[in-house]
């Protein structure tokens, strides 16, 4: 067993050296080739802790099965809204609370084609890119009001998922993924070289106006930013409650959305596209439904992206944040709303948890990630909190390959 | 009710059917036979407008149905149980057949037929909260036909529902087949166990390479010399 690891810890440093340095590359080793001790010591240590640990759980399950789930929504709501007004003098959990929950609707816009209409769609980013900046060269060259701006953003993107949706009539599985990468390229591209419209590589600043709903930014007048009149040093609170408001209606929203008439649509098209077909199900009306959708979230995602950040650069749009919006997918569980916000709270949290708590790994994010990804694999194929359809999918494999 | 005439379809390239002309008669059932890789299947698949025609003419109660979009053609009451069953493996029984009433509207009617649907094959409804992939063969066709029913069809395409089931399970659902048909659903079926779909249908064409070769009585064809030896091995 330990040997293994060693000759693993081995191959991968050997294998890294020349990217990573002899230094780095040796760490990386050493660490590999700690994981049996480290793994001794974790059951050592589970052993003695289980008596205690399993009467704590208990205990705890007990005392959260006493609590109807209705209660436990509205507390986890209560916290989420009482939490930050007591840390609202600290930029940085504000700030990063808000890029999470913004994270949260594009994971949930995703879900919608590839959990639910199970078409395999890369690029997304394009998507919310298109949303950011709509948003931003209409607050900036027409002086476009927030809840304006949200409609238009919101639509721009649809408008560009409909045309993406197009080509997805008559392509399947690895070719979809192929033609909707290269359309989410070819957008990031014309916003990079479309200097007139978009600032090109310099990048695109937005300036949101907001008609009430209790936020007033920063200005003159009132001098500090005001959230309901309360002064709140950290302008970003105002995102951070509209965006946890819109991810409260998203997941409502896509609750509704697959117990309906089309959410059913997208379940057969998933399970067989020709048996749909046969069974009268719109295949056409479904995939573009499911593409447009998809993109009026990311659009909206965008949207509230361009008025917090104030300041649009292209290279955020890339292919790594499709990525990124794709693994939190596919971690949290395809298909299922809950599995897909935990996924993505808890991958957009892993660089913060590096940068605060452990600096000199920070560059290994996306190694992490990869880990992750290939861990999942082997032991939760169906996401850290699965769709039962799902669920029973997967099941139905495993049992047929054992 | 359904005239196909001078059909041409092709897979790229590749002509699969070469001028196929077929009616079917309301009230029928007239049965559609022929070798593997004949073009049966890819017939039922241009009249349900799943697999577009390059040229002809189908024709739906006098209408032309080969532009029309596939769920718009079982709007118009033509129902498909494609070959090999395709039921939609992770829904569950009465999901499956939920899905065949895609199209429609009324609950009421829905339920309805879902109890006629559980009175033609009894086993469904023992199985309604098991999902489809679980099923056995001769259910899962029985789902199949089920869900096709759902949509409340006239006219009833069938492709080889006989498709690896045992003999008793086959004389079943070719009872049921017989009982729809009394019951006033027009019926195509594409079978290889021709001996069978002979001797339940009225009329038959016999289908090689893309070509109606042969068609007539089904008591006729049984007879027939060619399809003696041809499709029944009897000589
Ligand atoms: N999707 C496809 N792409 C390319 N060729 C196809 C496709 N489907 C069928 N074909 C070809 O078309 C021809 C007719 O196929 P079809 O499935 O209609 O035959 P069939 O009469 O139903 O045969 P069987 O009795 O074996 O089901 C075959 O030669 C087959 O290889
Ligand atoms: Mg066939």
């Amino acid at each position: 067993m330990s040997r293994r690891f060693f000759l693993t810890a081995a191959w991968l440093g050997a294998l890294t050296w020349p990217v990573l340095g002899t230094a780095a590359a040796l760490k990386l080793a050493l660490v590999v080739s700690l994981i049996p001790a480290a793994l001794g010591c974790w059951n050592a240590l589970r052993r003695a802790a289980v008596v205690p640990c399993r009467g704590l759980w208990a205990a705890l399950e007990a005392a959260s099965g006493r609590i109807p789930p209705r209660f436990q929504i509205w507390g986890l709501a209560a916290f989420l809204c009482v939490a930050p007004l007591f840390l609202r003098h600290q930029t940085k959990y504000i700030n990063l609370a808000t890029d999470t929950l913004i994270m949260v609707l594009l994971a949930l816009g995703l879900n919608i084609v590839l959990g639910m209409a199970g078409l395999f769609m890369l690029g997304y980013a394009a998507f919310y890119a298109i949303g950011a900046y709509a948003f931003a060269i209409l607050s900036l060259k027409f002086q476009v009001p927030f809840w304006g701006g949200l409609v238009a953003g919101a639509a721009a993107a649809a408008l560009v998922g409909f045309v993406v949706g197009l080509p997805s009539l008559r392509l399947r599985g690895d070719y979809l993924a192929i033609v909707t990468l290269g359309l989410g390229e070819t957008i990031r591209y014309i916003i990079k070289n479309e200097e007139w419209l978009t600032g090109g590589t310099f990048g695109c600043p937005s300036r949101p106006v907001f008609i009430s709903f209790g936020l007033e930014p920063y200005s003159r007048k009132i001098g500090s930013p005001r959230f309901f009149g309360w002064p709140a040093a950290v302008e970003s609170i105002h995102y951070y409650f509209l965006a946890l408001a819109m991810v409260a209606l998203s997941v409502v929203a896509m609750q509704r959305l697959s117990n309906s008439r089309i959410g059913r649509a997208w379940v057969a098209l998933r399970e067989d596209e020709t048996a749909a077909q046969a069974a009268g199900v719109p295949t056409v009306w479904a995939k573009l439904s499911a593409f447009t959708l998809s993109a009026v979230w990311a659009g909206m995602a965008g949207v509230l992206y361009a008025a917090k950040q104030k300041f649009l650069a292209p290279e955020i749009f890339d292919f790594n944040l499709s990525a990124l919006v794709l693994s939190m997918v596919v971690l949290g569980g395809m298909g299922s709303i809950p599995g897909v916000v935990l996924g993505a709270v808890v991958l957009q949290m892993i660089p913060w948890f590096l940068r605060d708590f452990f600096p000199e790994f920070q560059n290994y994010r996306l190694l992490i990630y990869g880990g992750l990804m290939v861990l999942m694999m082997i032991w939760r194929p169906q996401g850290l909190w699965p769709n039962t359809r799902r669920k029973i999918e997967l099941q139905e494999e495993t049992d047929a390959v054992a | 009710m359904l005239d196909l005439s001078g059909v041409h379809s092709a897979y790229g390239p590749i002509e699969v059917l070469k001028d196929v002309t077929l009616a079917v008669r309301e009230g029928e059932i007239v049965a559609l036979i022929g070798a593997n890789g004949a073009g049966k299947t890819t017939t039922l698949m241009a009249v349900s407008a799943i697999h577009k025609i390059k040229a002809g003419e189908i024709l739906f109660n006098g209408r032309s149905i080969a532009d029309a979009a596939p769920h718009e053609i079982v709007r118009l009451g033509i129902s498909q149980v494609p070959e090999g069953r395709r039921i939609f493996p992770r829904m569950s029984v009465e999901e499956n057949l939920e899905m065949g009433a895609y199209a429609r509207n009324s609950d009421l009617e829905i339920r309805k037929d879902l109890e006629h649907v559980f009175q033609l094959f009894p086993i469904l409804k023992e199985r309604r909260r098991q999902l489809g992939g679980t099923l056995s063969g001769g259910e899962q066709q029985m789902l199949a036909i089920g869900r096709a029913l759902m949509a409340r069809p006239k006219l009833l395409l069938l492709d080889e529902p006989s498709l690896g089931l045992a003999p008793k399970i086959v004389s079943q659902i070719f009872s049921v087949i017989k009982n729809l048909n009394a019951e006033g659903v027009t019926i195509l079926l594409v079978e290889q166990n021709a001996f069978a779909a002979l001797k339940l249908a009225h009329r038959a064409y016999v289908l090689e390479t893309g070509r109606v070769v042969l068609s007539g009585e089904a008591a006729g064809l049984l007879t027939n010399p060619q399809v003696r030896k041809s499709y029944l091995g009897i000589n």
